[in-house]
């Protein structure tokens, strides 16, 4: 049936979506979600009832003795009390005010009843999602954070200069022995020295030991990330200089955070995956026989294919073939080339979807990604491993290949379709631009632009790793 | 430049908002209740869902976006172990399924704190090109906001995260017919949103 208004949106309507942006995310995002999902230690961590709950992200690098501190009179509900001093990350329910979670090294004690909440921190670093309801004050050896909702992160440093003059602080190169930096909204710091700066969203305010001399200024973050490290400031160094060399530090200490998750989830440092060809200097798509052999033992397959995940296929443009070296009058060969590689994969990936599901109409719908999708989710378990374990073999000529691909089941016929595309183009375009042009144009780039490496064999060896590369 | 370069380089600019999938080690991990690897799948998909609530909620509701987002990613984690990684859904489209549906209860839930007033909008003939994106983009998401919260996610999810029309039924609990009528109503109001804006150019 005919709808009101089927066309698809023009070039016009698509820049005005284009310019309806979304925010960016909320700094330490991931950080709050991980902390909301570990296992609290002293009580469940709620999820509901979260509207209007603000964040303080504290962090705190100086050792003195835990505070002490007392609050104010009104109990309409019973003290709640703890401490912690983690070795490893913890993560605390804070009296059902907060949840923490308490890097190694933190320090810290809190006291929660009906007139609000205090936490004392005295070192380490701790993040904190704070419930509505009351006060919530965080105390420093420097100083006391207020939270007046906002997102915002507190250090203090310095563990013996904090025992020193400022002066003497700023010639050791340490900095300011106290630094809030406040994301989103605002928080009032009261100095030790009855000093009270309201800093906003965008701000950062330094301190010295027992909060005198606090200094609010607004941050670039740009300015920050692209500033050079400057040298160990000297004697005469001023306040100006040593916020400058703490915001790069600051920065630093974020890029190797950033750098330490990419290790611990798997993206160390080794050879560039995207390289046109592997240590060997074979091309990516056409490792030797010795890594196939390696690759069998893995039930490893590796292929690449042309853009045909899409519904329409995906021509070359000028700027393209010019990067590539394709002569204009080539170019429209080269995209008839890619069409019909797409429309054939199309053809044959239905064919599969119908034979498997019978719902021809749905496979209309379906993009030709989806429909791969759905033939794998219906395969039997394990299939997809043996189908691999078979193509691995037959890649380093360990087995025959099957001699009547026609009555394969079509979870193999499929995947034997995807890991022959590579080869397919490359045959098809080399009768129209030539053999050696075509393998020069595939081997300089490393394959037709999409990647995939499948391993893992169905009795679980092989390490059982899929990476996806598009 | 090459071919990869290329294509991943297109890739890229269609939509930082429609990351690449995670890899499957990773997800694996993440199904195990790997920390790294639990932060690695919110950090891959945190954009799409936050954008994705951002205009589902509306200007009304914005200040529920952070919760909403953290809901939808608890949410994943209490089910993902049961996710297929061959199953018939991606990851970033069984992610933003848990969004829209969070987002649309929340919406049938509660009623707008703030009435969206008319928009007042630039003179577009004065403004600059700055002026004039944020004209266009105020035009969008008002007339985005009139529209019904199972419209709203059809639209958002066809047009701003590039789901197949089945991937919304799925999500949405719909048939492929509904999603295209509600698609087509959706875009009918844009455009109209639109024209008029370019009625206010000329005038």
């Amino acid at each position: 049936m005919a709808h009101d208004d089927d066309r698809p949106l023009g070039a016009e309507e698509r820049a005005a979506l284009d310019a309806w942006t979304a925010p960016e995310v909320p700094a330490g995002f991931a950080d709050r979600v991980i902390a909301a999902m570990a296992p609290a230690q002293a009580a469940p961590v709620r999820t509901g009832r979260w509207a209007g709950a603000k964040w303080v992200v504290i962090g705190a690098a100086a050792a003195a003795a835990v505070l002490v501190w007392q609050l104010r009179g009104g109990t309409g509900r019973a003290t709640a009390t703890g401490s912690a001093a983690p070795s490893v990350r913890q993560t605390l329910a804070v009296g059902g005010r907060a949840t923490a979670v308490a890097e190694p090294g933190a320090n810290l004690s809190w006291s929660v009843d009906g007139s609000g909440a205090a936490v004392a921190q005295s070192a380490g670093d701790v993040f904190y999602r704070v419930e509505r309801g009351g006060p919530f004050r965080v105390e420093t050896p420097h100083g006391t954070v207020l939270v007046t909702g906002t997102c915002f992160r507190v250090e203090t440093r310095g563990e013996l200069d904090m025992k020193r003059p400022w002066r003497e602080i700023a010639a050791a190169g340490v900095g300011a022995a106290l630094v809030v930096t406040v994301y989103e909204g605002s928080v009032l710091f009261a100095g030790k020295d009855g000093g009270k700066e309201p800093v906003v969203a965008g701000q950062v305010l330094a301190a010295g030991p027992g909060g005198e001399g606090a200094v609010v200024r607004e941050v670039d973050g740009e300015g920050i990330v692209a500033a050079d490290m400057p040298a160990a400031p000297g004697e005469s160094a001023s306040r100006e200089e040593l916020f400058q060399r703490d915001q790069v530090q600051r920065a630093e200490i974020a890029s190797l955070r950033a750098r330490v998750r990419q290790l611990e989830s798997g993206g160390g440092p080794g050879r560039d995956p995207h390289a046109a060809r592997d240590a060997s200097g074979r091309p990516w798509f056409d490792p030797s026989k010795e890594d196939l052999v390696k690759f069998a033992a893995e039930c490893r397959v590796r292929y690449d294919l042309p853009p045909v995940m899409g519904t329409e296929p995906k021509p070359i443009g000028p700027r393209m073939a010019k990067d590539l070296g394709i002569a204009p009058e080539e170019t429209g060969a080269v995209n008839k080339v890619l069409a019909e590689i797409h429309r054939f994969y199309v053809a044959e990936l239905r064919k599969l979807y119908v034979e498997v599901t019978g719902d021809a109409a749905r496979a209309d719908d379906l993009s030709p990604e989806a429909m791969g999708h759905e033939l794998e989710d219906k395969s039997p378990p394990g299939e997809a491993s043996r189908v691999n374990q078979r193509i691995a073999r037959e890649r380093a000529g360990l087995d025959q290949p099957p001699a009547n691909l026609a009555s394969l089941p079509a979870i193999e016929r499929f995947m034997r379709l995807r890991a022959g595309l590579g080869d397919r183009t490359e045959q098809d375009l080399a009768a129209v631009v030539g053999a050696e042009r075509a393998r020069t144009m595939r081997e300089e780039n490393g394959g037709w632009g999409m990647r995939q490496e499948v391993a893992g064999c169905a009795d679980g060896s092989g390490e059982g790793e899929v990476e996806v590369e598009r | 430049v090459n071919l990869v370069a290329e294509v991943r380089r297109e890739r890229e600019a269609e939509s930082a908002e429609r990351p690449a999938e995670l890899d499957q080690l990773t997800l694996r991990r993440a199904q195990r209740g790997e920390p790294a690897a639990c932060r690695a799948l919110v950090e891959r998909y945190q954009r799409p869902v936050f954008a994705l609530l951002h205009r589902m909620m509306g200007a009304a509701r914005r200040d529920r976006v952070e919760d909403l987002a953290q809901e939808t990613f608890l949410s994943v984690f209490r089910s993902l172990g049961g996710f297929a990684p061959l199953g018939p859904a991606r990851l970033s489209t069984w992610i933003l399924t848990i969004a829209t549906r969070r987002a649309v209860d929340e919406l049938r839930r509660t009623e707008p704190e703030i009435e969206l007033g008319p928009v007042a909008l630039a003179s577009p003939a004065r403004a600059d090109d700055r002026a004039r994106r944020r004209a266009l983009a105020e035009r969008v998401e008002a007339a985005v906001s009139d529209l019904a919260p199972d419209f709203r996610a059809a639209f958002l999810l066809r047009e701003m995260h590039g789901l197949e029309y089945a991937e919304i039924a799925r999500a949405l609990a719909i048939d492929i017919g509904t999603v295209k009528s509600r698609l087509s109503r959706a875009r009918a109001a844009l455009r109209s949103a639109l024209a008029d804006l370019e009625d206010r150019d000329g005038a």
